[in-house]
């Protein structure tokens, strides 16, 4: 559904993005995670044809966003927390200036539905309406003509756990009935982890990992040794091992593509003095933080 | 899609926006005179303001170079969205305008040719002020780099004005400008259609290009070129191409020193021909080169005698002898003063040099009509072409000296119409109406001081915002001590009328003038700090030693200064025939025509020339020619030099006439012009004697003798 090669951005002589490669297959829901600052609504607004590029290559639908059509908008939904709205109107004022856009696209019935669940305020002005309200509005109008291609740029920022989980709630029933290609871009990772079908970790204008949440999560393990003795870190790690340290006869690194024979092979030829080996599985969070760490490391200058 | 656009423009602000209008045409049409002409004003601001607003707001709101504005990523074509804001701002925004001016005018009954004048700049000016807004707004991708933008072109703008937005004579530096000078509608529109056209282009050029900064100096520049060419069409004078080319002229200096500081005032006076005393004259430079540049200020000097009004005018009771017959009671009259063209030509003194002066004057000669004669009571109303009167107060309050002051306030309308200039009856914008009080009681006319307050329009005829303007005269007749405290409303009676006089144009001239050489730049003069300069110019003429010099002096229009020269020998012809005659009629007085009779033209030509005068301005008796105090009329003299036979009969009756005012009659103001005109027999000693024996003959009996240039008795 989305495709970037290459993807680069400058702003006022500071790289923003410095080569980004992504996909969004159809009918998955891809979580596009990164920290703050990494360039994930660049990337987005670049797909949106909402800033020029510098450099690469995107498709969206098929099409070059500078090229992309109002019958190509008819079957996106973007909503971002950028997004200005007009705040002198209502949500119905909202509604009826953006129905006619779509035509026969439209789903009255399911612009209802969205209303009813959302139970959003229909007499206030939408700069009245508190960020997830205003969220809220913002989705049924993006979603009431039943979109291909959902586009959602921190979509939880500023909500309250309540609304959060009503939103996600929402999301979630909607894209598995409705069958939608969901890009959705955070930085709450445990949030996506629950519904997301695909990963993309955006860190420092790259793309550093992409890849479905269950290879993902199968491929990294948090590995915890003890050692019989203090030992400083041996040389000709294997590049998989991320952040590995030692403290005191403690070892722990993150593998971060985990086969468990190779493992216990490397493990007792690298470190002798194993006295025990445990191995976890890691959520996305924690896989995040250490590639974040691991990233971190790479770029400071060694010693 | 346009429709729901359309109708979310509407939702925006068109009920309030149309609540306002609605009260802008109530105040000018139903409530007019009831509030304060401040509180209307600021009502009508609020509504431009809002609209303003409005117009900045929708555009701001879906700008393409917004990336974050919600219509971004929607299914909407850039040209539909536009279509549907600019249709929607011109119904919303533009048509209440308009509608509001044509309503204005038809409720204020106007002449059909007003109105749909009025409608249709109104119209131009809302389309184009909406239009340009689009690329005015539409240009910014942020709110930061908007203000940062603006703040920029303003600086740029006002720096461009300072440095070529004047032409000035000295090397200290221009002064500022006020952009009021800008402002008129038809450069506003100018500025704005430019702006707006640069600003769209690169807005083009642009639409690729992410970096914010390269904006603000690109909307600097448009400003800027914007602002030069408006500069460049205010400065262009408008000349005339069929000037006739003045021999001489009468050229002055004139240091000032106001409140603002000192300037030069610089007047010229090309020769005056032979004008009916109903005409009065009105001269105004249209162009003044100095030294190769354009020195001409941005709007003429208004010389204080530029709208010299009184009862005592000829003009002026040639107006109301016309309106009321011959039986009017009037006071003496005294014929129009011929001014100069003048114009401060810099706020410091020139350089000290030589001068090379090119000029252009307009010569406008107007009669004054009675145009509005309305019964003096609180709600009387006249109307005249596209004029209307209303008295709103007529009230009487005594006075200091126990006599009683008349204060009558005036509410006039008048069409502002900057599209169609030049249509229709033409009156003369530099002078103001005249308003005269009859009093029936007495028969007596009066004229009042008159002031002007809440003026809802600066110029009246170039406002931008209204095509109908509106002024409030207040004219105060009686004592001038004011008698601070209430005005009691009074019913004055209905016998008392009050007149109004306009001046309207019956022909216009023009002069152009070229100095022969470099003008003599008198420094000294101007050196002095004080007003009364043109005694201390005379005390300090320049250097001039042969009859050549003066010539030259006299061609660079500073001949009165070297008339004693030009005229000592009449064997030395240094100007030609037609630069004499264009020397007389600078000041064709009775010395100069005796002096240039000496010899310098033949007498005949001279005695036309005079006789033209008087062919036009004849001496006819009671009036218009009495002796004021300063001795006898000037063509009464100049009939005598000439010699003519009515002449002494003039002179006889003038003085009988003097003589039944005790006050002003003074035989010695009289000895001069009796020395030089007539042959008087020995042993008359003193002013009262000579005077007595000219009363005493008969005037049938004196014959001009042209060898002394003298009556003589038979």
């Amino acid at each position: 559904m989305i495709t970037i090669r290459g993807l680069k951005k400058r702003f006022r002589g500071t790289d923003a993005l410095h080569g980004v490669d992504l996909d969004v297959p159809t009918g998955k829901v891809t979580a596009f995670l990164g920290p703050n600052g990494a360039g994930k609504t660049t990337t987005i607004k670049c797909a949106m044809n909402l800033l020029e590029r510098d450099a690469g290559s995107i498709e969206v639908l098929g099409c070059d966003p500078r090229a992309l059509k109002p019958e190509h908008w008819q079957r996106i939904g973007y909503v971002s927390e950028n997004q200005k709205m007009p705040g002198w109107m209502t949500v119905p004022q909202l509604l009826d200036y953006v129905r006619p856009m779509y035509g026969k696209h439209w789903d009255r019935d399911f612009e209802k539905k969205l209303l009813a669940e959302f139970d959003l305020p229909l007499k206030t002005k939408l700069r009245s309406l508190s960020r997830g309200q205003a969220m809220k509005a913002a989705l049924v109008s993006s979603l009431a003509y039943r979109p291909q291609l959902v586009v959602l740029d921190e979509p939880f920022s500023g909500l309250d756990p309540l609304v959060r989980d009503e939103f996600l709630t929402g999301l979630l029933e909607l894209t598995e009935t409705e069958g939608w290609t969901v890009w959705i871009s955070s930085h709450d990772i445990e949030e996506v982890e629950r519904f997301a079908d695909r990963v993309a970790i955006l860190n420092n204008g790259r793309v550093d990992l992409q890849d479905d949440v269950e290879a993902i999560q199968t491929r990294f393990r948090a590995v915890e040794l003890v050692l019989d003795q203090e030992i400083p870190i041996p040389a000709g790690l294997p590049p998989q091992w991320l952040n590995f340290q030692i403290r005191g006869r403690a070892a722990r690194f993150t593998d971060s593509n985990y086969d468990e024979s190779r493992s216990t092979t490397e493990c007792q030829s690298l470190l002798p003095g194993v006295l025990s080996r445990q191995v976890r599985p890691m959520n996305l969070r924690e896989i995040f933080v250490a590639l974040a760490k691991s990233y971190r490391g790479q770029r400071e200058p060694q010693p | 899609m346009i429709a729901a656009v359309f109708r979310a423009e509407f939702r925006r602000a068109l009920p309030l926006l149309l609540a306002c209008h609605a009260i802008t045409l109530g105040l000018r049409t139903r409530w007019s005179g009831e509030l304060t002409p401040r509180l209307s004003g600021v009502i009508e601001w609020g509504t431009w303001a809002l609209a303003f607003i409005v117009l900045v707001g929708s555009i701001w709101q879906d700008s393409p170079s917004r990336p974050n504005r919600f219509l971004a990523s929607r299914p909407m074509r850039l040209k539909s969205l536009l279509s549907a804001k600019l249709a929607a701002l011109l119904v919303m925004v533009a048509l209440p305008f308009v509608v509001v001016e044509c309503c204005t005018l038809v409720l204020a009954g106007q002449l059909p040719r007003i109105i749909l004048l009025g409608t249709l700049q109104t119209t131009v000016f809302a389309v184009v002020a909406v239009l340009a807004a689009f690329p005015f707004v539409g240009f910014w991708r942020s709110h930061a780099i908007a203000f940062s933008g603006l703040a920029v072109a303003f600086v740029a703008g006002a720096v461009l004005l300072r440095l070529f937005g004047n032409h000035p004579l000295n090397s200290q530096g221009p002064r500022w400008i006020g952009l009021d000078y800008l402002l008129t509608p038809s450069l506003l529109l100018v500025s704005l259609a430019i702006a707006g056209l640069l600003t769209s282009a690169f807005l083009l050029i642009l639409r690729h290009r992410s970096q914010p900064a390269l904006r603000i100096p690109i909307f600097a520049g448009c400003v800027c070129v914007a602002l030069g060419g408006t500069l460049w069409l205010r400065v262009k004078p408008v000349v005339a191409d069929t000037a006739e080319d003045a021999p001489l002229v009468s050229l002055k200096y004139t240091p000032l020193q106001s409140a603002d500081g000192y300037g030069t005032l610089l007047d010229i006076t090309p020769p005056s021909a032979p004008l009916d005393p109903s005409i009065q004259r009105l001269r105004q430079f249209t162009r003044i080169r100095i030294n190769g540049r354009e020195a001409l200020r941005w709007a003429p000097y208004s010389s204080p005698y530029g709208s010299q009004r009184s009862l005592h005018l000829a003009p002026v009771q040639a107006a109301l002898r016309q309106y009321y017959g011959d039986d009017v009671k009037l006071p003496d009259s005294y014929p129009a003063e011929d001014e100069p063209a003048s114009a401060l030509i810099d706020d410091v003194y020139p350089p000290v040099q030589a001068l090379q002066i090119e000029a252009q004057v307009k010569e406008t000669l107007y009669r004054w009509q009675v145009v509005a004669d309305l019964p003096l009571s609180a709600g009387a109303s006249a109307v005249h072409g596209e004029s209307r009167w209303t008295i709103t107060h007529a009230t009487t309050f005594p006075d200091s000296s126990g006599g009683s002051r008349k204060s009558v306030n005036i509410q006039e309308s008048f069409p502002t119409i900057w599209l169609g200039q030049g249509v229709g009856e033409r009156a003369e914008p530099a002078i103001r109406d005249q308003f005269v009080l009859l009093d029936p009681s007495t028969g007596k006319m009066l004229s009042g001081t008159t002031f002007d307050y809440g003026n809802h329009t600066l110029n009246r005829r170039t406002d931008a915002r209204r095509s109908l303007g509106e002024n409030f005269i207040s004219l105060h007749v009686g004592e001038d001590t004011w008698w601070e405290g209430k005005t009691p409303e009074i019913d004055w009676s209905r016998e008392h009328r009050l007149m109004i006089l306009r001046a309207v144009v019956v022909k216009t001239l023009f002069y152009d003038w070229r100095s022969a050489g470099p003008v003599l730049y008198p420094s000294k003069w101007l050196s002095l700090p004080y007003i009364d300069s043109l005694k201390s110019v005379r005390s300090h003429e320049p250097p001039l030693d042969s009859a050549s010099d003066a010539a030259a002096v006299t061609r660079n229009g500073l001949g009165w200064l070297a008339e004693d020269l030009l005229l000592n020998d009449p064997g030395t012809q240094v100007l030609t025939e037609e630069e004499w005659i264009a020397f007389f009629r600078l000041e064709p007085s009775a010395r100069r025509f005796r002096r240039m009779a000496a010899g310098f033209v033949p007498r005949p030509v001279l005695e036309q020339e005079v006789d033209r005068w008087l062919a036009v301005d004849p001496v006819s008796l009671p009036n218009p020619h009495g002796i004021p105090n300063h001795g006898l009329d000037p063509v009464l003299e100049l009939a005598l030099a000439r010699g003519r036979p009515e002449a002494p009969r003039w002179l006889k009756e003038a003085i009988t006439r003097n003589r039944k005012s005790e006050t002003r009659h003074h035989p010695v103001l009289l000895l001069d012009s009796i020395y030089d005109a007539f042959a008087l027999p020995p042993g008359l000693k003193s002013a009262p004697e000579v005077v007595d024996w000219f009363m005493a003959q008969d005037p049938a009996a004196f014959v001009f003798d042209p060898a002394p240039g003298k009556y003589q008795l038979r």
